[in-house]
């Protein structure tokens, strides 16, 4: 099935939670850095990301800390 | 110096200073080190996989933050919607592991000027929530009155619109805000470009200025991250002394009895 990561469309199979779909789209080196989630606008606690399941169209927002004024 | 109150957190400087637009992370480190303060601002962006970037500057903020015995203040900088800045509000605490928010509700591109209505709507739920809320709001007494009113104890006025280094467009508004909520902890937030811009604030009475741009942009910003410390400094020690009243005719400093030659003849 289709879902969203940062806008970015991936292809992850029926059944599958955020911890495995993060897997897919991050790279081994962001999967160690500091993050947080939201799923379809609504923020997701890192506890529940092996537990939630995604359905189609779904779309993740994996924010990372930058510089800000 | 007196302290300032951050929702019962006393911190020894007045300045917050924002981590963006250094032309380098050494400098951007180096100017949060001049300026003295102990609070950073950061946010949360997407990244994309092939980027790197990101960690080295939160690298280099916590770096500072630890360095001064500080505290980050994660901003909601890009939101639109109330929605969107409690949403990213939890994350930012989640990530950052604080539960202060400088939020921010933009209700228009063109000047960044804060959507007053989405902004108390975010700041009700987010102290619901348990979130120390310092919002970034215009300098409209009734919206800063509704703000305290709904519990933020601190409140962040503009100065300008964000950026634009005019400094105090409409300090009536101000000084009325600092008049009417005696007991809120206000700092300046936005719009500030030199150093006397946030030494009139502070002579006004105000708690805090919090900055990001005029350091950043600065020829030599951690130069100037020292001028604004003693800008700060420098008014608070002002309003604190108490300034004089204004007289509206002139009054001469040097004695005027035993003047010599007075009223002469053909004096000028």
């Amino acid at each position: 099935m289709k879902i969203y990561i940062n806008g970015e469309s991936i292809d992850i199979d029926t059944q599958a939670t955020i911890t495995q779909a993060l897997t897919r789209y991050l790279t081994s080196e962001q999967l160690s850095m500091s993050f947080a989630i939201a799923c379809n606008g609504d923020f997701v606690e890192k506890s529940l990301y092996a537990h939630t399941l995604l359905n189609e169209n779904d779309s993740i927002d994996v924010l990372f800390p930058i510089q800000g004024g | 110096m007196m302290s300032l109150n951050i929702y019962g957190q006393q911190l020894n400087s007045r300045l917050l200073i924002g981590s963006a637009l250094y032309p380098s992370p050494e400098v951007m480190k180096n100017a949060i080190l001049a300026s003295g303060s102990q609070v950073v601002t950061l946010s949360l962006k997407r990244q994309n996989p092939q980027a790197g970037a990101g960690q080295k500057i939160w690298q280099y903020i916590q770096d500072c933050v630890a360095q001064v015995d500080g505290f980050l203040l994660p901003n909601t900088a890009g939101c639109k919607s109330a929605k969107e800045a409690v949403t990213l509000a939890k994350m930012s605490r989640e990530l950052f592991n604080t539960d202060w928010i400088k939020l921010e509700v933009i209700g228009d591109d063109y000047n960044l000027q804060p959507d007053p209505v989405e902004l108390l709507t975010a700041t009700e739920t987010l102290l619901n929530e348990g979130f120390k809320v310092l919002p970034y709001c215009t300098d409209d007494l009734v919206l800063c009155q509704r703000l305290y009113d709904l519990g933020c104890q601190v409140i962040m006025p503009w100065a300008s619109p964000i950026g634009t280094g005019k400094g105090l467009m409409n300090p009536y508004n101000l000084e009325t805000i600092r008049l009417r909520l005696p007991n809120a902890t206000l700092i300046v937030d936005a719009g500030i470009g030199k150093p006397s811009d946030a030494c009139q604030a502070m002579e006004m009475g105000y708690d805090g200025v919090l900055l990001n741009s005029a350091i950043a942009l600065a020829e030599n910003p951690v130069a100037m991250a020292n001028a604004f410390a003693m800008a700060i400094s420098a008014g608070e020690q002002g309003y604190m002394a108490g300034v004089m009243q204004e007289r509206q005719t002139a009054h001469p400093s040097t004695p005027t009895l035993e003047t010599p030659f007075w009223h002469q003849s053909g004096g000028a």
